[in-house]
């Protein structure tokens, strides 16, 4: 069974990179894009889509889907923050904050400057530290990202957990995916009823099939003399590039540049 | 004589009835075995048993003549001379990696890198592995997977090696490849014993072969003097190979 963000992992044109780097990047750029100004956030956004769907291969469509999916939460909660609703016989006092409004009875609802800032700013640090994140999920196998964590210090009983659960979702998804398959084949989804009745039917079997598959992962274990511990061994083959190297650390210092700059002009 | 079974019975917890009841049977070194029976009939208990999976209830399992002993030092230590091969390959494989699932049986011995290393790629060239080495276990296909299985255990040496159904589910040019593959283990030095329904299998393959029912052996001998009972068999639920019939 395939999960597509993983397989993409493993297929991107970034993959052998050294992890440490890239998460390294990826990092530094979320710190950024947290203090940055809107302006220099977009600019984040977009070079990581350079990074991304240019240089990692990743195919646009995809990434566009996977970028919709946190910002389309963001959007629904973005008229909170732009339409401002107050007392008509108080409008003087948030007059200066009106773009646009309209009375409606004894209230005034106004499209609100102020909100219009925040809303831009958060929806840029929305879209940046998304981007972030996609870009290690993306470009990052699960399996490195889980020898760092045990680079950095990770409690063992952590990483080892993280790492049998990765293993076996893929195994406990295809499961649920035949119990699906074999309850449609026998009309099991056909109106609500039988389709809650189905459901309650997969979850109920899905756990009696993992408590089993617990119970021989045991004996699996054993038999190839489980201790207390997961260690295993593996030939790095990562390879640094100084190209994308000096991208990244040139392109960092430019935007960290117009960052401070933006920040020495307000305050002057 | 590897390994021997001395009235050796066993019983599921919550089981009324034993699955193995006082079955003996003596494994000789060299030998090319092949375990058939009804579904429920044992082997699998019988294989677990041999690895020191389950206690047996009744009798003794021998390993080069001495009882086991079920201390984690000597199932440690019986685990690297007896390997066994699950029949769902997927209980066996617990890594992210094939490089990575195929050291970490060497991890837990306790093995030099630079050791490791060398199994690891010898192993990964001898089951035509090699390309798949970084590639994630979760993405191999079931042949694939039962080839990583068997090199997991193989790369551990074990004088005896058990395979629990290796030809399920695997299509007829796979299964040929499993035969070459295990007549070269088995010409390496280590014992192969397997069970499986593939009929024509065991008499293309074995040189031994040990029938059961319902928790006992109830034959064992070269495959041309068992599959020439065949009304015995087939009493006993089995038959004969497809091979057998042809040539009638």
């Amino acid at each position: 069974m395939h999960h597509q963000i993983d397989s993409l992992a493993y297929t991107n044109r970034l993959r052998y990179l050294p992890p440490e780097h890239k998460l390294g990047f990826a990092i530094a750029l979320f710190l950024l894009g947290y203090l940055a100004p809107t302006f220099v956030k977009l600019l984040i956004a977009v070079w990581l889509w350079v990074w991304v769907v240019v240089y990692a291969r990743i195919p646009a469509q995809i990434y566009g889907k996977l970028l919709v999916l946190p910002i389309s939460f963001l959007l629904l909660s973005l008229p909170a923050l732009l339409i401002g609703i107050g007392a008509l016989n108080h409008l003087p006092n948030f007059a200066a904050d009106v773009l646009y409004g309209v009375p409606v009875g004894s209230l005034y609802v106004y499209l609100s400057s102020q909100g219009c800032v925040q809303a831009g700013m958060v929806l840029g640090r929305a879209i940046t530290l998304t981007s972030c994140m996609y870009f290690i999920l993306l470009t990052v196998p699960f399996v490195e990202i889980l020898r760092i964590l045990r680079q950095v210090g990770c409690p063992e009983l952590l990483s080892e957990l993280l790492l049998l659960m990765y293993r076996f979702i893929f195994v406990i998804a295809e499961t649920a995916t035949e119990l699906l398959a074999a309850q449609q084949t026998r009309f099991g989804y056909g109106n609500w009823r039988s389709q809650m009745r189905s459901l309650s039917l997969l979850v109920g079997h899905l756990l009696r099939r993992t408590l089993a598959n617990y119970r021989e992962l045991s004996l699996g274990l054993a038999s190839r003399g489980y201790g207390s511990e997961l260690r295993v061994w593996h030939t790095a083959r990562h390879r640094p590039s100084w190209r994308y190297a000096i991208e990244a650390i040139g392109g960092y210092l430019f935007l960290l540049i117009l960052t401070g700059l933006h920040y020495w002009t307000a305050l002057c | 004589m590897l390994m021997a079974f001395e009235q050796v019975s066993y019983a599921y917890p919550c089981t009324p009835k034993p699955t193995l009841r006082g079955l003996s049977l003596e494994i000789a070194a060299g030998r090319r075995c092949a375990v058939i029976g009804q579904n429920g009939c044992g082997k699998t208990t019988l294989f677990r048993l041999a690895n020191g999976l389950y206690q047996p209830t009744g009798g003794i399992v021998r390993w080069g003549g001495t009882p086991l002993r079920y201390d984690r030092p000597s199932l440690n230590h019986l685990r690297q001379q007896v390997g066994l091969v699950f029949q769902d390959p997927e209980q066996q494989l617990v890594a992210a990696t094939v490089e990575e699932d195929l050291s970490y049986g060497l991890c837990n011995l306790g093995l030099p890198e630079a050791e490791i290393a060398q199994r690891v790629k010898q192993s990964l060239e001898d089951f035509e592995l090699a390309d798949l080495a970084d590639f994630p276990v979760n993405y191999l296909s079931l042949g694939q997977k039962r080839r990583l299985a068997i090199a997991d255990m193989v790369i551990l040496h074990p004088r005896l090696l058990l395979l629990d159904e290796p030809t399920a589910y695997l299509d007829p040019g796979q299964v040929r490849n499993l035969h070459r593959l295990l007549t070269t283990i088995q010409a390496s030095g280590t014992t192969v014993v397997l069970a499986t329904h593939d009929l024509d299998f065991v008499y293309n393959w074995a040189d031994w072969v040990v029938v059961m029912h319902q928790g006992q052996v109830v034959m064992e001998d070269n495959p041309d003097a068992i599959f020439s009972q065949k009304r015995t068999l087939e009493m006993i639920g089995l038959g004969i190979p497809n091979l057998l019939h042809t040539r009638k």
